[in-house]
C-alpha cells in the first residue's frame, strides 16, 4: 500500500457515513447477499445438471450396442469418446 | 430469430458472452462502487445516506427491465412458441424478484432516515410490492404443474397480463401524489443529477445488467441440462 494514501478518501465516507452508516452498510450488504445468494444457487444447479446430464449421457453410450464399423473407424470413435467422457468429467 | 432457438446453438453463444459480461460486470462494479461509496460526493440535502442510490436505482431499474424482457418472452413463447423464450421466462423470474427485494429493502432503509418511516403505502411503493408478488407468482406457476409446458404456457399469460403494471410503476411518481421522488434520470429533459452523481450510477447500471446476463446464462444453462436429464431418463425407462 505504499505510495497510496487512502486516509483521506476512507475518512470522507467513513463507516459512519455522517451518521447514516445504520442504513448505508445494511443496504450494499442487502444487495451483496441476494445477488450472491443468487449466483451461488445458479452456478451450483448449472454445475450439478450438467454434470448429471454428461454422466447419463455416458451411461447410455456406454449400454448401446457398439454399430459394425471398419476396426479403424471404431477404434478412432472410442478413442473420441474416451476423450469425451474425460472433457464431462 | 429461430436461428438461436436450437439449445446447442444457443448454449455455444452463451459460451462464448458469459466470459465478457462477467468481465464488463466486474470492471463496472469496481468503478461504480468505488465511485458511488468514495468518491462522490455527499448530497446537499441527504448528506451520505444518498449513497444508498447507487443500489437503490439501478435495483429498481433492473426489477422493471427483467419484466419487459420477461413480458417479451411470454409474448414470443406464446405467439411463435419459441422453445427458447419459456426457458428464459422461467430463468429470469427469481432474479428479477431478487433485484425487486432489494430495491424495496435498500428504499426502505432509506425512506427511515429520510421520511421517517420504513414503508408507506403510497403508489410507487404500494406498486413495485405488486411486482415482486408477479415475480413470485410467476415462479410458482411455473413449478405448479405436472408438464413443464403447461406451467410454462400460464405463467407467460401472467406475465403479460401483469405487465400492465410496469407503466403505472414508471409513471406513479408522475399520477400520484407520493413521497417518493419523481425521476431524475430518465426524464424528457435530460438528467437533472449532477455528473458526479450520475456516472456511479450509470455504472452501477451496466453492472447489474451484466450480472443479471451472467446470471440468466448460467440459469438456462442449468435447466437446458435438468431437460436433457429428463429427456434421458425417460428413454431410458421408455426404450
Amino acid at each position: 500500500m505504499s505510495g497510496f494514501d487512502l486516509a483521506p478518501t476512507l475518512a470522507a465516507a467513513s463507516l459512519g457515513m455522517g451518521g447514516y452508516g445504520g442504513y448505508v452498510w445494511p443496504a450494499f450488504a442487502i444487495a451483496a447477499l441476494v445477488l450472491g445468494g443468487l449466483l451461488a444457487q445458479s452456478l451450483i444447479s448449472a454445475r450439478r445438471n450438467e454434470a448429471e446430464a454428461a454422466a447419463l449421457r455416458a451411461e447410455r453410450t456406454a449400454a448401446a450396442e457398439p454399430p459394425i464399423e471398419t476396426p479403424a473407424e471404431s477404434l478412432a470413435e472410442s478413442l473420441a469418446e474416451s476423450h469425451e467422457a474425460d472433457d464431462g468429467a | 430469430m429461430h436461428r438461436y432457438a436450437n439449445p446447442a446453438q444457443f448454449l455455444r453463444l452463451a459460451r462464448a458472452v458469459q466470459p465478457w459480461a462477467a468481465a464488463l460486470t466486474a470492471v463496472c462494479l469496481v468503478a461504480g462502487l468505488y465511485l458511488g461509496i468514495f468518491a462522490s460526493p455527499p448530497d446537499y440535502q441527504q448528506g451520505e445516506s444518498v449513497r444508498i442510490m447507487y443500489v437503490h436505482v439501478p435495483a429498481a431499474w433492473m426489477a422493471l427491465f427483467v419484466y419487459t424482457v420477461m413480458a417479451a418472452a411470454s409474448f414470443a413463447a406464446l405467439v411463435w412458441k419459441h422453445p427458447l423464450a419459456d426457458l428464459f421466462a422461467k430463468a429470469a423470474a427469481p432474479i428479477g424478484a431478487g433485484f425487486t427485494l432489494i430495491a424495496l429493502a435498500t428504499g426502505s432503509l432509506w425512506g427511515k432516515p429520510m421520511w421517517g418511516a420504513w414503508w408507506v403505502w403510497d403508489a410507487r411503493l404500494t406498486s413495485v410490492l405488486v411486482l415482486f408478488f408477479l415475480y413470485l407468482g410467476h415462479m410458482a406457476l411455473t413449478n405448479a404443474f405436472d408438464e413443464p409446458t403447461r406451467g410454462a404456457r400460464a405463467a407467460a399469460i401472467l406475465a403479460l397480463v401483469g405487465f400492465v403494471n410496469v407503466p403505472i410503476i414508471k409513471f406513479s411518481v408522475d399520477w400520484w401524489n407520493t413521497l417518493h421522488q419523481p425521476s431524475s434520470v430518465l426524464r424528457l429533459d435530460g438528467p437533472t443529477i449532477d455528473p458526479s452523481m450520475l456516472w456511479p450510477l450509470l455504472l452501477m447500471a451496466i453492472a447489474f445488467t451484466g450480472y443479471f446476463l451472467c446470471l440468466v446464462i448460467l440459469r438456462m444453462r442449468a435447466e437446458i441440462a435438468a431437460r436433457r436429464v429428463r429427456a434421458l431418463r425417460f428413454g431410458r425407462t421408455a426404450g
